[in-house]
This record gives structure tokens, sequence and C-alpha cells, in this order.
């Protein structure tokens, strides 16, 4: 008996294969889309810090310049994200929104092993923060003046 | 009852209305793709702007602070031609030697900031130096010494930063000698023409106006 060759039929993606494929495709785009995403939270991140860097040591500078007496009267200063101001009142442009800065002043001594003695004075710190986490801290020491 | 034959499919063309779909469908998806990358693509280089003139403007901070964390005093502070700063009393007597000035200039049309100092020729003897570096009235309007000494080609300048639209000098009082602190607002430029401004805040510890 002779049998005709059967010709494959043409046939259409089955749901199943559909599927796959459209879950393959969204799986790769997610991927690409997290992947730039991430850059770019990175990116943000680390323009947050410099700009973090900047405004304490800004804020360390002012308080340097003021009369030793005076500096104990920032302990406590608190300035919350997006109302940061220079000591003489002048507001920080939009650039500076996401962030804010506090100040702790606490009474030091500090041993100096050199000389073998102790040097009174005071130790400042400047903490930066955004809404959720600090940022950065920075720290000095400003020896009390001779009397 | 002979077995019926299975009919072959038909294979047959689109109809016009399919295709007309079929094209309207993958214009809208293409459509929609490209948007999509274009906004990316626009947000990608926004970031980068932003991200760059942060970096400028750190490395603006940086210098200037190099310049006036040990200066002894603001001098002058000129909005259109930039500002004069009193480095170190090297040669001690309380007043402003030439040597020991520090001019910035901001140039608007170039978009620069940059700081000037005297520098003399090194075939130069000390005693022809020291009678050089003369003594500067405190009122002196310092940018137009150094203007006067670069006309004579005794200075040096190099740039401090540059892509800034516009520098600010601020500072409380009348006389900028007599101020502790003063304020630079300056505003680095993107190419998609948004505004970056940044404040920098600078506290003389060790001020001493001139006499």
């Amino acid at each position: 008996m002779r049998t005709n060759a059967r010709t494959t039929p043409t046939r259409a993606f089955t749901l199943l294969e559909s599927l796959v494929a459209a879950s393959l495709i969204g799986v790769v785009v997610l991927a690409v889309v997290s992947g730039i995403s991430a850059a770019h939270t990175v990116s943000f991140d680390g323009q947050k810090r410099i700009l973090a860097s900047m405004a304490a040591d800004d804020l360390m500078l002012e308080l340097g310049s003021l009369d030793y007496g005076v500096i104990w009267s920032y302990d406590g200063f608190d300035q919350p994200p997006g109302t940061m101001q220079s000591l003489d009142g002048e507001g920080y442009p939009f650039t500076f929104n996401a962030l804010g800065r506090s100040v702790i002043v606490r009474e030091v001594d500090v041993v100096e092993p050199e000389i073998g003695a102790i040097v009174r004075g005071m130790e400042i710190t400047v903490t930066v923060r955004d809404a959720t986490v600090d940022l950065l801290t920075v720290q000095t020491f400003i020896s009390e003046p001779a009397s | 009852m002979p077995a019926r034959r299975a009919p072959s499919r038909s294979r047959r063309a689109l109809t016009l209305l399919e295709l007309l779909l079929a094209v309207a469908i993958t214009t809208i998806v293409g459509l929609a793709m490209a948007t999509a990358m274009t906004a990316t693509a626009r947000g990608m280089t926004t970031a980068g702007d932003a991200r760059s003139a942060v970096q400028r403007a750190h490395v603006a901070y940086v210098r200037l602070r190099s310049y006036t964390s040990q200066a002894l005093a603001l001098l002058q502070a000129d909005p259109s031609r930039g500002f004069a700063v009193w480095l170190q009393d090297d040669v001690p007597a309380n007043k402003v030697n030439l040597s020991e000035l520090r001019c910035f200039w901001f140039d608007a049309s170039a978009g620069t900031l940059s700081v000037e100092l005297m520098a003399l020729p090194d075939s130069w003897t000390p005693e022809m130096v020291e009678a050089h570096d003369i003594e500067l009235d405190p009122d002196a309007d310092f940018l137009a010494v150094m203007l006067d000494q670069r006309g004579l080609g005794y200075t040096q300048t190099e740039i401090l930063t540059e892509g800034l639209d516009n520098l600010e000098i601020i500072f409380d009082g009348d006389d900028p000698k007599q101020s502790r602190r003063f304020r630079v607002a300056l505003t680095i430029a993107a190419t998609d023409s948004t505004e970056n401004p940044v404040l920098m805040t600078f506290g003389l510890v060790n001020h001493q106006p001139p006499r």
C-alpha cells in the first residue's frame, strides 16, 4: 500500500508556548529596568553623599569661626531635611532639599602623649542625614583657648 | 465506506483588515517602546548632568576651601568681577602684602572661576622680590592692584572650575573685611539648560582684618 508523505501542517503557537515566550520577554525587560533603576539609585545616593559632605564641612567651618563660648550654644542644633540654612540665615538651594543636619557639642579632655599633658576642649560632631538615614558624620576637636 | 480524507488546510492570505490591524498594533507597540527609550535616555542624560554638576561644584568647593580655610580675611567682593582674600600674614605686620593677596575672578562669558596671585620672575634676587612685595592699604582696591600686576606680567592664574552660569559672594555687614563668614552661591551650567544652584559657606577660623 502506498502512503502519501504528509506535509507538516503549519500551526499556530499554543497558549502555553505563547505564555512561556511572554514570560521570558517579561523577565528580560524586568531585569533591564531593574538594572537601570539600581544604577540611578546608586548614582543619586552618591550625589547626595557629595552634597552631604559639603553641608557637613560648611557647618563645621562656620562653627569654627565662632567664639569658643558661643559654640556651646549650638549643642542640639538641628535643621530637618529641606530647612538647611547657613548660620547667618542664608537658605540652601533646592539642590540640598533632601538633606538635614544636626550638631552635638561635648566637653572632652584629650591626652597629648608627646608632652604628657591633658588638653581640655570641645568635640563637635556634625551629622548630615536625609529623611531616613544618617549619611555622614564628621567630628573635630577645638581646644579651650588660653585664658 | 471509504475513509474520509482529512481536508488539507487551506493557506490563505491576510485580509486587508487583518493586515491593517497588524500594522496598527505594531506601530503602537513600536511607538510606545521608542517613547519609553527616549524618556529613559533623557532621564539618564539629566541625571548625568546633575551628577556632573554636583561633582564640579564639589571640586570648586575643595579648591576654594584650600584657600579660605587658613585665610585671614575677605578683603573685597565685587559682584561683577570676583573677590579678594588675604591668605596669610607671611610678612607679619597685620598688613596685606602683595604676595599674600589672592584674587578670585569670575568670568561670566567663559563660565570660569580662577585664582590669581603674584608671581615674580625667577631671575629676581630676594632683595628685588622684597622691594616689590609692598604693603597695601587696607582700603585699597585689591582687585585693581592685581590687575596692575597682571599688566606688568607679574601674576599667574589658575582656573579653579569651569561651567559656571553664575557666582555671587554674600557676606554680612558693609565691610567684607569684618566678616568672619561668607557664602559663595554658584549656579552650575548643565547641557539641558537646567540650573544646579549650590551654596558654599566659608568660615574664617583665623579671622584677622588688616590694619
